[in-house]
């Protein structure tokens, strides 16, 4: 369990797709989540998943995916045997669950391959203000801190013979206690800390705002920017040519 | 009796914090693991309690694997004091954070008030018996998370890094308290950078870098081998700079310095 929120962290790596412009990074993922979105049909689902799985690939991210794959598997088959149940379609069913897989896994290799900094890009791209954009970021750079704290906290209070998995359901939840009183404590004396120490870097006393980012476009991007929109091309190509 | 049998450890990421580790730690025995940051003292100390189980090899406590036992039933023999313990503070009283392992450990409550009473006039917080602990100052949690531990009086005690955030005189208590634990018996494992509180105690040193144990020696030994110093970057007690100066045998205190001195000053 403590598997699944590492898919939705960056992951700082050196890879082709990290290394794309943030603009093109940006255009492909909304690219992916809209179709992902849209495309309900088996066959051209599958393409799109065949691209992610490239991008993926590409982006040395699949460890973490396959980490987290059982319990997206898990939720797969719920959303198969329900729609099961309600339609009676199996093709449908499937299609619901492969719309889940592929909105699970682009929005996952979104987080993990953009970092904090180009998509504060990105809000601003969106017009967001910056007192929200800046919150979103730092809410965004504490969950790795905070799981931190989480194995620490957890580590000592076992170590005091504090057992999880111990008695029924109401025992267990109480069991949580000693852990979860500590780190909202800690949480709120980090963000207290952080904070302080903004408004003793002055931060907020111009209106002017610096990005810190390169923004360079070379033919790399052009290059991935064509092949992660065949897909698009692709599935306008079956409708329109192929099959019109 | 604690023992390390070539153990390895790799975190999920990948990377090996532990590098075919072999230790004995016996009770009555004082150890200080030195070393770099992240050299592997903290993940080595988390073996001893079963919380991390090694990839590689094998680690028994009084004979056992610790891969068959829970991290409860170990933690009733060897206590661990963690780097950042104050973090773990979350009951309404002082006393109720030092009940808390205790009623974990399922002591009676009769039992219970003995050892809180013990342990409070150990670190001296009786005064904040019914206070919150977290009003409390840095120095006085840290006692309060030691007090905790050392309320249950496990066989073996583990500090990491137990002096910082401590005055001088705390250090002072801290050593005193250490030999008193030691002569009642027990085993201790101290990590630790402060170099002159772990020279007052004259343990036997494990010295880490890089995940792999690259001496085990009396803290005499170790701080004059000139190589090792190099390569695990420590720098000697000053006591034993100034006898290397005065080209003599290291000096453990500073009466035994004041002596060598006078014999030859004549004052
Ligand atoms: N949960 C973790 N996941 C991955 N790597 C880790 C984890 N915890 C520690 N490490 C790595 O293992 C190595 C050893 O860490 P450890 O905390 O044992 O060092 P240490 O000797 O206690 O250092 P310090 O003196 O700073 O306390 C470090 O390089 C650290 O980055
Ligand atoms: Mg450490």
């Amino acid at each position: 369990m403590f598997r699944l929120p590492h898919s939705f962290i960056f992951s700082r790596q050196d890879s082709l797709i990290h290394r794309l412009d943030i603009r093109v990074k940006i255009i492909i993922f909304i690219e992916f989540l809209i179709l992902s979105l849209i495309l309900f049909n088996i066959r051209d689902q599958l393409t799109l998943l065949s691209f992610l799985g490239a991008l993926i690939f590409l982006s040395k991210i699949e460890r973490r995916i396959l980490n987290s794959l059982a319990f997206i598997t898990f939720l797969m088959a719920m959303i198969f045997i329900l729609n099961l149940i309600i339609s009676k379609e199996i093709i449908i069913s499937l299609s619901y669950s492969l719309r889940f897989l592929l909105i699970i896994l682009t929005s996952s290799s979104f987080f993990q391959t953009i970092s904090p900094d180009e998509l504060e890009y990105f809000l601003r791209l969106l017009r967001v203000p910056r007192y929200l954009r800046f919150a979103f970021i730092s809410a965004l750079r504490f969950v790795p801190l905070l799981m931190l704290d989480l194995i620490q906290i957890t580590d000592s209070q076992r170590a005091r013979g504090l057992e999880l998995d111990k008695g029924n359901i109401f025992k267990r939840i109480k069991n949580r206690i000693p852990i979860l009183i500590p780190l909202i404590i800690s949480t709120i004396n980090r963000s207290s800390q952080m904070a302080e120490a903004l408004e003793t870097r002055a931060f907020n006393s111009t209106k002017k705002d610096v990005l810190c980012l390169n923004l360079n476009f070379e033919k790399r991007d052009l290059i991935f920017l064509f092949i992660f929109f065949l897909p698009s091309l692709l599935t306008v190509g079956y409708y329109y040519i192929i099959y019109p | 009796m604690i023992e390390f049998h070539n153990v390895s450890f790799i975190y999920p990421n990948g990377f090996k914090a532990l590098d075919e580790i072999n230790l004995k730690i016996r009770e009555g025995d004082l150890l200080a693991l030195v070393g770099e940051n992240g050299s592997g003292k903290t993940t080595l100390i988390k073996h001893l309690n079963g919380l991390l189980k090694p990839t590689q090899g094998k680690v028994f406590i009084f004979g056992r694997d610790t891969k068959e036992l829970t991290v409860a039933e170990v933690s009733r023999y060897v206590g661990i004091v963690f780097q950042n313990s104050d973090s773990q503070l979350f009951s309404e009283t002082v006393e109720d954070e030092i009940a808390f392992g205790l009623r974990n450990f399922g002591f009676s409550e009769e039992d219970i008030n003995l050892r809180i009473n013990f342990a409070l006039r150990l670190f001296e917080l009786e005064i904040y018996r019914k206070k919150s602990p977290f009003l409390l100052s840095g120095g006085e949690k840290k006692r309060l998370c030691m007090a905790c531990i050392l309320a249950w009086d496990p066989r073996f005690i583990v500090l990491d890094e137990p002096t910082v955030g401590q005055d001088f005189l705390e250090k002072e208590k801290l050593i005193q308290m250490i030999d008193l634990l030691r002569r009642k018996g027990k085993g201790i494992v101290i990590a630790s950078h402060d170099i002159e509180f772990l020279w007052k105690l004259q343990p036997k040193m494990v010295v880490m870098k890089n995940g792999r144990i690259i001496a085990y020696s009396s803290a005499e030994e170790i701080f004059s081998n000139s190589s090792i110093l190099d390569q695990s970057n420590l720098i000697p007690p000053q006591l034993v700079e100034l006898s290397k100066h005065l080209s003599t045998k290291a000096f453990q205190t500073i009466e035994q310095a004041k002596e060598w001195i006078k014999k030859r000053v004549n004052v």
